[in-house]
């Protein structure tokens, strides 16, 4: 049991970490869709959904102490996450196919969603082989700082992804009649990057 | 609109009770955030691939 010495602090410092990873990874699809102008796809935002479930999980890892609750909430929206972004992987699979938006680091950002989620069920089974649940009630801990600095980095990178969807949505990119058309613009079709 | 926003909304209030310390509500806006989100995936699941014709 790796945080049995200390349960308290050692596990919700990591999650704290991860939780900060999470923001930021938001941040970044915010920063893509803002900034540089890139459209964000239904199913873009629906992975960004995920990513803000994932980490609720986190979150409450932080507030209240560790549990295989909080670790399945995050296990669940990951996968959710997963189905999203594998969705989309597997609509651009054709060849000549350029996919929906600008590369990053070589891949498109659905890919990164898709292994950030894998990566995000990997911590939380590592976490449910070494984490000792200290206490599975709902009683609040004190956060410091840095913890209250984290989970206020994460609010507002959730608050930004509201704004996103709105922003999307007020044109008109989100509405549901054209899902079901692979190349409809401002869909997740090739054309829309 | 709706079917997408909607996660996201009920996400932020989860979190936001997250913060709060109140798991009850955090947890329940999180299962309807979860299942609005299964609506909305299920919707683009049944879209064709791009190696269907």
């Amino acid at each position: 049991m790796m945080f049995s010495a200390n349960p308290a602090r050692g596990s919700r410092a990591v999650n704290a970490v991860v939780l900060l990873g999470v923001s930021l990874f938001l941040g970044l699809a915010l920063f893509r869709q803002f900034v540089q102008g890139e459209p964000a796809c239904p199913l873009c935002l629906l992975q960004r959904a995920a990513l803000v479930l994932a980490g609720a999980g986190l979150l409450l890892n932080l507030r209240l102490g560790p549990s295989p609750l909080h670790y399945g909430m995050t296990i669940a929206a990951a996968l959710a996450g997963m189905a999203a972004a594998g969705r989309q992987m597997l609509r651009h699979i054709a060849p000549d196919d350029p996919g929906h938006g600008a590369l990053l680091g070589g891949l498109h950002f659905y890919t990164w969603t898709f292994m950030a989620c894998a990566a995000l069920i990997a911590f939380c089974a590592l976490m449910l082989c070494m984490d000792r649940k200290w206490g599975d009630s709902a009683i609040k801990r004190r956060v410091p700082a840095a913890g209250a600095a984290v989970m206020a980095l994460f609010f507002l990178a959730s608050l930004g992804s509201v704004g996103g969807a709105f922003a999307q949505c007020e044109g008109g990119a989100c509405g549901m009649r054209a899902v079901g058309a692979p190349d409809a613009p401002g869909q997740d079709g090739a054309r829309a990057g | 609109m709706v079917i997408i926003v909607l996660p996201f909304l009920a996400g932020l209030a989860a979190v936001w009770f997250g913060m709060l310390g109140r798991r009850r509500a955090c947890v329940a806006l999180w299962l309807v955030s979860l299942a609005v989100f299964g609506v909305g995936l299920r919707l683009h699941l049944g879209a064709p691939l791009g190696l269907s014709w």
